[in-house]
């Protein structure tokens, strides 16, 4: 029983993880019908630009305002600067070339992520980068027999926050209304005065903003960062977005959660070694059998 | 078989979520004749030639061609038993030549498979021929030998619902489903059109016709089958149908057709 | 004109194709041995894009977890030659006939899947098989380290061994390779794969078996991955699991798409470019792939058919002429 909750606390954190990349995937799949390869590398990007902030700016802000001052600076800088590089991919490699076809989008997708995994290894080099202690909360609570740490708390409630949020702000505000009727149907959407722009700078800024914090959050959780991560968290978070429903939003929500408890059993249970092997499988199966996602409709193609 | 009818359907229904786009929907189709099926828009007709190709499977009711019940068979099952259709919206190989295009006809005839291909052997090269000149023969007789060797997307419009045409035909079909083929066409391709789906029964083909252009409705047609809201609602021959006041009804219900059922 | 006809013969395509077999046939005897090798992976990079070069030039199945094939052709050759004594040139078409085989298995349940879920299918397909190595289930697969000491193949007793036969072996089974998959193009078969890849429900509505023809893609293009593998294992003599990444599906995924889909001699430059960046840019090695990230953007923003795509109007020209 103990195991068991503490596995389903890790689930969720790593979950949480998940989650917040899936977003990204989704918002830019449901607008554009591309598979943005080069998300998991804007994640990864941001886990290196919070380390860096957190490195320069321990001495500047952290002696003045404390671990709680630095922190909402790393995560700020990170996020800015990784929407940044998101709408700047996005003009340069997507928008041009997203009329011509799906395929060659995809290509030039899969470019970028080469790329920027390339860009981050010749920057901040091939190995492993530690976050310091002095960056991560380390407090602990005890209940009962387990322990709750603060990081994982923290992760878990602004996970809750901004997935809230931005489902609000997609779901409830006009601005959202016209990011849904884009990704219903653009040409309709173009009709009816929807600037197409604006919601694509909307996804391509929110989408990796999104993944900056799960990349710092990583940083923190597991202490180490390496520039393989993107596709390691890509390839996962968009295993996520396919098992709740691709450009769904509860649905890339409910899909990293589940999927990171499954792993997180899995891991616990059968076999560590194993466990992504059963997350994969666990893919496959769906699509086999649930292509549209749990959350996702199924519609009969129009011909 | 009864008495000379090569194709009907037997209350199928087809249901898009809550919409039933096609309602318990009868329709008998005589050898050798030119059958039109018509109704407003959104009155269910292009499901209905989904539903008989296989491409939709109906919810209820079947689909009996030469006896034989098509149900549970899939769409290339259908053609090779002599059933080809036209798209309303042409829907052509559009980075192949015209000439590809219909030879997407003779495939469903050709036998050989991928070693015989690799090697090449006769039987395969003769069957290529055959596939080939198939296509031709279709090619020059609606007159579009000279884009031959033209990529199907750059051709005019009207010549790609002729090159539908001539891919459907070059499958030797006996049934022949065409969807709206004069939609979208000039005035004088139109009548081109009209001429050469006239001559087809005599040739050996039956077609079941979806048709908006009331002339050419009228013209062509050995009987009409009226749909609304997926229902069959009159069947007749031309005279009848153009008088028949549930028709009328039909059409003025949705305002804008009455203009061209008048005209 | 009949003599114009004929210069235009000579001065076109029979004429590049005949300096551009001239050269491969001669590279060998005055190339050093290092670009002799890299003529070898040329060649063996032209032989796994041909392979997907049906699957996704032909049919246009996304398949981005083509690594996979090739991994289960090199461990079936290393394992059956290092446990069991097999010789390694008669395990090339059995390489084939496995990889094939499990291509049809776990194909058939997820053929149907359209596009990009086709697309995340082979993507976990293939980090499913570098996990299965990596796990090293049974013992079989010798784990992270792989599997060393694989055989040199011998052809009628004599061993193929420097790097010069290598280069003949692979470019001789590309040559094999592209003429009869040429052949299969110009066949009822080729047709119907551009015809699904064109318009599946139309393709299907013509009388095309969608699902037979697309098994078939996916099994021919998996067993000449299968060959690749095999060739692969008994040239390094090792097989082991970062061999088959993830990049790896991704670099000849791009070799189709730079080449152009669906065409034969694209697939063969795309792989000559593929393999040659890295050598060309060997002086500033770091920043490599980093440019080859900002090239496969430029390439497809310049030349979206790809570098060298397939002429149909022209071919069915040529064919005429030949009557
Ligand atoms: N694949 C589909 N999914 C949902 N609704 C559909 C689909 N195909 C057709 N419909 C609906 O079914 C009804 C009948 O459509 P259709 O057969 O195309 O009409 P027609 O060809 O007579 O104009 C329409 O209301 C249409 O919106
Ligand atoms: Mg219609």
């Amino acid at each position: 029983m103990l195991t068991f909750v503490q596995q389903l606390l890790n689930g969720l954190t790593i979950g949480s993880f998940y989650a917040f990349v899936a977003l990204g995937y989704s918002l830019v799949y449901a607008i554009l019908k591309l598979i943005n390869f080069a998300h998991g590398d804007l994640f990864g990007l941001g886990a290196y630009l919070g380390y860096t902030v957190f490195v320069y700016a321990a001495g500047v802000i952290g002696s003045r305002f404390g671990l709680w001052g630095l922190l909402p600076a790393g995560f700020v800088a990170a996020a800015l600067g990784t929407a940044g590089a998101g709408l700047l991919i996005e003009r340069v490699a997507y928008r041009p070339i997203y009329p011509i076809g799906r395929l060659p989008a995809v290509v030039s997708a899969l470019g970028m992520a080469i790329f920027l995994s390339n860009f981050i290894m010749a920057v901040w080099g091939p190995r492993y980068l530690a976050y310091q202690e002095a960056f991560i909360p380390t407090g602990f609570w005890q209940i009962g027999g387990f322990r709750i740490r603060v990081l994982q708390v923290l992760i878990l409630v602004s996970s809750l926050v901004l997935l809230f949020v931005l489902y609000y702000v997609v779901e409830k505000t006009t601005f959202g209304a016209a990011v849904r009727a884009v990704a219903l149907d653009r040409e309709t959407a173009a009709l009816m005065g929807i600037d197409f722009l604006k919601v694509i700078r909307f996804a391509f800024s929110v989408g990796p903003a999104l993944g900056a914090i799960a990349g710092v959050f990583v940083g923190m959780y597991y202490r180490q960062i390496n520039f393989t991560m993107g596709w390691v968290y890509g390839l996962k978070a968009f295993t996520a977005t396919i098992l709740g429903g691709i450009g769904n939003i509860p649905g890339a929500m409910v899909g990293g959660i589940l999927l990171g408890i499954l792993e997180a059993l899995a891991a616990g249970y059968i076999s560590a070694a194993w466990k992504d092997v059963f997350v994969f499988a666990a893919l496959m199966l769906m699509l086999v059998f649930r292509p549209t996602g749990l959350l996702g409709e199924k519609v009969a193609e129009k011909v | 078989m009864r008495d000379g009818i090569i194709l009907e359907t037997q209350g199928i229904t087809k249901r898009f979520r809550g919409l039933v786009a096609v309602d318990r929907f009868d329709i008998a189709i005589r050898e050798r004749t030119i059958h039109s099926l018509i109704g407003p828009n959104g009155a269910g007709k292009t499901t209905v030639f989904n539903v008989i190709t296989g491409i939709y499977q109906p919810e209820e009711g079947k689909v009996l061609f030469q006896g034989r019940v098509l149900n549970g068979l899939k769409p290339h099952e259908i053609l090779a038993l002599g059933i080809a259709r036209t798209f309303q919206n042409p829907r052509l190989f559009r980075n192949m030549t015209c000439l590809e295009n219909a030879m997407a006809g003779g495939h469903a005839h050709g036998r050989a498979g991928f070693w015989s291909s690799v090697l090449g052997l006769p039987h395969q090269r003769r069957e290529e021929r055959a596939i080939r000149e198939g296509a031709e023969e279709w090619l020059r007789r609606l007159n579009l030998w000279h884009f031959r060797h033209e990529l199907a997307r750059n051709i005019p419009y009207g010549c790609q619902k002729l090159l539908e045409l001539a891919r459907a035909l070059a499958a030797q079909p006996k049934v022949l489903l065409l969807d709206e083929p004069t939609c979208g066409l000039n005035e004088s391709e139109k009548e081109t059109m009209m001429a050469f789906i006239g001559d087809l029964p005599k040739q050996g083909f039956t077609v079941l016709l979806v048709e908006h252009n009331m002339n050419v409705v009228m013209g062509l047609s050995d009987l009409i089958t009226v749909m609304n809201y997926g229902k069959k609602i009159a069947e007749g021959t031309p005279a009848e149908i153009y008088n028949d006041p549930v028709v009328i009804e039909a059409y003025l219900g949705r305002g804008e057709e009455r203009a061209v059922a008048g005209g | 004109m009949r003599w114009l006809k004929r210069w235009d013969w000579l001065s076109g395509r029979p004429l590049l194709f005949g300096a551009i077999l001239g050269f491969l046939l001669s590279f060998p005897f005055w190339g050093s041995r290092y670009w002799v090798d890299v003529g070898f992976y040329v060649g063996l990079y032209a032989l796994l894009g041909l392979g997907l070069n049906v699957i996704l030039g032909e049919v246009g199945l996304f398949n981005l977890g083509h690594a996979a094939f090739w991994a289960i052709g090199a461990y079936t050759t290393a394992i059956l030659n290092v446990r069991f004594g097999v010789p390694t040139l008669a395990l090339l078409p059995i390489s084939a006939l496995v990889a094939a085989g499990c291509a049809w298995l776990v194909s058939s349940p997820i053929i149907h899947l359209r596009g990009d879920y086709l697309c995340i299918v082979t993507i976990a397909l293939g980090e499913i098989v570098r996990l299965v190595l990596i796990n090293n289930p049974g013992g079989f697969t010798g784990g992270p380290n792989g599997i060393v000491g694989i055989a040199r193949p011998s052809l009628l007793g004599h061993p193929i061994r420097t790097s010069t036969d290598f280069y003949f072996l692979v470019w001789a089974v590309v040559a094999l390779c592209a003429l009869a998959l040429r052949q299969v193009q110009r066949s009822r078969i080729g047709r119907a794969w551009n015809y699904i890849r064109e318009d599946e429900i139309a393709a299907e509505a013509m009388g095309v078996d969608v699902r037979a023809l697309k098994l078939l893609a996916f099994v021919l293009g998996a067993a000449l991955a299968g060959i690749a593998g095999n060739i692969f294992a008994a040239k390094m003599r090792m097989v082991s699991p970062d061999s088959f990444t993830f990049m790896e599906s991704c670099l000849i995924f791009c070799i189709v798409l730079l080449g152009g889909m669906g065409s034969i001699p694209g697939t063969i430059l795309g792989a000559a470019l593929v393999v040659l960046f890295p050598e060309v840019f060997r002086p500033v090695a770091q920043y490599r792939l980093l440019f080859f990230g900002l090239a496969l953007a430029a390439t497809m923003y310049f030349r979206p058919g790809g570098l060298w795509p397939r002429r149909r109007a022209l071919a069915a020209f040529a064919k005429e002429g030949e009557r």
